[in-house]
C-alpha cells in the first residue's frame, strides 16, 4: 500500500508517469491509487519530487 | 455527441493539434481535465526564438514573452564557470500559462470545441477499435464518438497505455522541483545558468532561468533517490547568496521523460503526441517546441485521414514518418549526450570546464573543435577517450 500525503503533493503527475503497472491516476488535484494494480514496487515513492509518497510495506501481500 | 477528432490534453501539443485539425476542416473536441489551461505550470519556460516558431507558422504574441535569452552559463562541480554567449537572442523565456492559453484560444478561433474540467476516463472500443472517449465533465460521465483520438495528455500518458502503445521509455524520467522566485539579483539577466555536480543534483543539474524584473525560475532535476529534489533545491538556494533571501511565488513540480520517444506513436484511430510520445529533448528536458511541431503534424494528418475516410494505423503512419524526419536525429543525439553527461564524474566535469573556461566557446566549437580535444587529452586522457567513444556512438 502506498500512502500519499495530500498536503505535500503538488499533483504533478510524476508518479503516474513512472508507475509500471498503471495503478495511479491524477484526478486534477489528487492522486488515486488502484490497489488491485499497485504491486508495492515503491518506484513512485522513490521518484516523487516532493517526497509525498510513502510505501507501507507492512500491508504488502 | 459525435466528433471527427477528440484531442485529450490542452498543453502545447494538444492545442496545436486541435487548431490545425480544425483549420483543415475537422470537427474537433479538445479536452482538458484541469480547471484552467496552462496552470499550474510544470515548466522552466525556456523556449526557442519566435523566428523558430514562425517557421512552424505560429506567430507568438508579445504578451507571452517575458525575457530574451542570449546564452548559457555553466558551473562545474568545483564552480568553474563556462559561458556560451551569442550576440543575438537564441531563445525566449515564456510566461507559460499565457502561452498555453494563447494556443488554446487559437484552437477555439479555428473552430475547435474546448471543455475544461473534462477528463478522459477511458477509451471506447467497438470491434477492438477505438470508437470514442468516455469523459467525466464536472462530475458527470458521458461518451463521445470519434474517428480519431489524439493523445496529448503529457507525462501521465494514460491514453497511450489504454490504447496498448508501449510507453516504457517514459518511465526513464527526471524528478524536478522548481521555485519561481522574485526579488533576486542575477549575475546576467539574459543568461540561463546550469549547475552541475553530485552534491548539487546527482544525475541531473540545477538551473536558474531569468524571467526579467528580478524574477527567475530556480529549479533542479535528479534521477530520484533517498533525498528528494525538493530537499536538494532548498539546499541549493540556501547555498546561493543572491537567492537565499528571494521570495518564492510559485512551486512547480514535474517529471521529464528523458528516455527518448516511445516505440510506436500511432495505432488504428489513435495518435500520440508531445510528452506522452517522448518528444522531449533528453539533454535539455525541453519539450515545448517539439510538442507544438509534432502537434501541428498530428492535427494535419488526422484531419486528412478523416476526410479520406481511412483512419487506420497505416494511414496515420504518415504522422510518425513526418515527426521522425523533423526531430528524431535531434532526439537521438540528445540521448547520446545525456548518457555521456550522466556518466561523467565531478572530476571529469571539472576537467572539461577547465579546458573551456574563459574561451569563446561558440567560435571554438565552430572553428576549431580539435583544440578542445587536444587540451582535454593533456589534462585527462582517460576522459578524452571515453568522450570520443561515447559521442561517436561506439559505446552504449
Ligand atoms: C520542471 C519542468 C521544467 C521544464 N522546463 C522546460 C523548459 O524550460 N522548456 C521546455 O521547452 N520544456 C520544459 N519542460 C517540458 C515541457 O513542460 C513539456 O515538454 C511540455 O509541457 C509538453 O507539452 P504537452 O502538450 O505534451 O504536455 P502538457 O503540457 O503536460 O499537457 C498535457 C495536458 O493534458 C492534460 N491531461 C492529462 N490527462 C488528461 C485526461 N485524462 N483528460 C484530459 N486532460 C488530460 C493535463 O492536465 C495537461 O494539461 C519542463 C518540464 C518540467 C516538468
Amino acid at each position: 500500500m502506498i500512502q500519499i500525503n495530500r498536503e505535500l503533493c503538488t499533483y504533478c503527475g510524476g508518479c503516474v508517469c513512472v508507475c509500471p503497472t498503471g495503478a495511479l491516476e491524477l484526478i486534477e488535484t489528487y492522486v488515486e491509487v488502484d490497489n488491485e494494480k499497485c504491486n508495492n514496487c515503491g518506484i513512485c515513492s522513490g521518484f516523487c519530487p516532493m517526497g509525498a509518497i510513502k510505501l507501507d510495506r507492512t500491508e504488502a501481500k | 455527441m459525435e466528433f471527427d477528432i477528440v484531442v485529450v490534453g490542452a498543453g502545447p501539443a494538444g492545442s496545436s493539434a486541435a487548431r490545425v485539425a480544425a483549420q483543415n476542416g475537422a470537427k474537433v473536441l479538445l479536452l482538458e481535465k484541469r480547471q484552467e489551461i496552462g496552470a499550474p505550470k510544470r515548466c522552466g519556460e525556456a523556449a526557442p526564438t519566435t523566428e523558430e516558431f514562425e517557421k512552424l507558422g505560429v506567430k507568438i504574441i508579445s504578451q507571452v514573452i517575458r525575457n530574451e535569452i542570449r546564452g548559457y552559463s555553466f558551473y562545474s562541480p568545483k564552480g568553474i564557470n563556462v559561458k556560451v554567449v551569442w550576440d543575438h537572442p537564441v531563445g525566449y523565456m515564456l510566461e507559460r500559462k499565457m502561452f498555453d492559453k494563447f494556443l488554446a484560444i487559437q484552437a477555439a478561433q479555428a473552430g475547435a470545441q474546448i471543455m475544461v474540467k473534462a477528463r478522459a476516463i477511458n477509451l471506447l472500443k467497438g470491434n477492438g477499435k477505438i470508437v470514442g472517449v468516455k469523459i467525466n465533465h464536472f462530475g458527470e460521465e458521458f461518451d463521445v464518438d470519434t474517428k480519431i483520438v489524439i493523445a496529448a495528455d503529457g507525462v501521465e500518458s494514460k491514453i497511450a497505455r489504454w490504447a496498448g502503445l508501449n510507453s516504457k521509455s517514459l518511465r526513464d524520467a527526471t524528478s524536478n522541483v522548481q521555485f519561481e522566485m522574485a526579488g533576486i539579483e542575477l549575475r546576467d539577466p539574459n543568461l540561463i545558468e546550469f549547475y552541475f555536480g553530485s552534491k548539487v543534483a546527482p544525475g541531473g543539474y540545477a538551473w536558474i532561468f531569468p524571467k526579467g524584473d528580478y524574477t527567475a525560475n530556480v529549479g533542479l532535476g535528479i534521477r530520484g533517490g533517498q533525498t528528494t529534489a525538493f530537499q536538494y533545491l532548498k539546499k541549493f538556494i540556501e547555498s546561493k547568496e543572491n537567492l537565499r533571501n528571494g521570495a518564492i511565488i510559485e512551486v512547480n513540480v514535474g517529471a521529464t521523460p528523458i528516455g527518448g520517444p516511445i516505440e510506436k506513436t500511432v495505432s488504428d484511430n489513435l495518435i500520440a503526441v508531445g510528452d506522452t510520445a517522448g518528444h522531449i529533448n533528453p539533454v535539455t528536458g525541453g519539450g515545448i517546441y517539439n510538442a507544438v511541431l509534432c502537434g501541428i503534424i498530428a492535427g494535419e494528418v488526422a484531419a486528412k485521414a478523416v476526410q479520406e475516410g481511412d483512419t487506420s494505423e497505416t494511414r496515420l503512419f504518415e504522422y510518425e514518418e513526418r515527426w521522425k524526419k523533423a526531430i528524431l536525429t535531434n532526439l537521438e543525439k540528445g540521448l547520446r549526450i545525456k548518457s555521456v553527461l550522466e556518466k561523467m564524474s565531478d572530476e571529469e566535469l571539472d576537467a572539461l570546464a577547465e579546458v573551456l573556461e574563459g574561451k569563446d566557446v561558440v567560435r571554438l566549437f565552430r572553428e576549431d573543435p580539435m583544440t578542445v580535444f587536444i587540451e582535454l587529452m593533456k589534462r585527462s586522457p582517460k576522459l578524452s577517450i571515453k568522450l570520443l567513444l561515447d559521442l561517436s556512438g561506439f559505446r552504449k
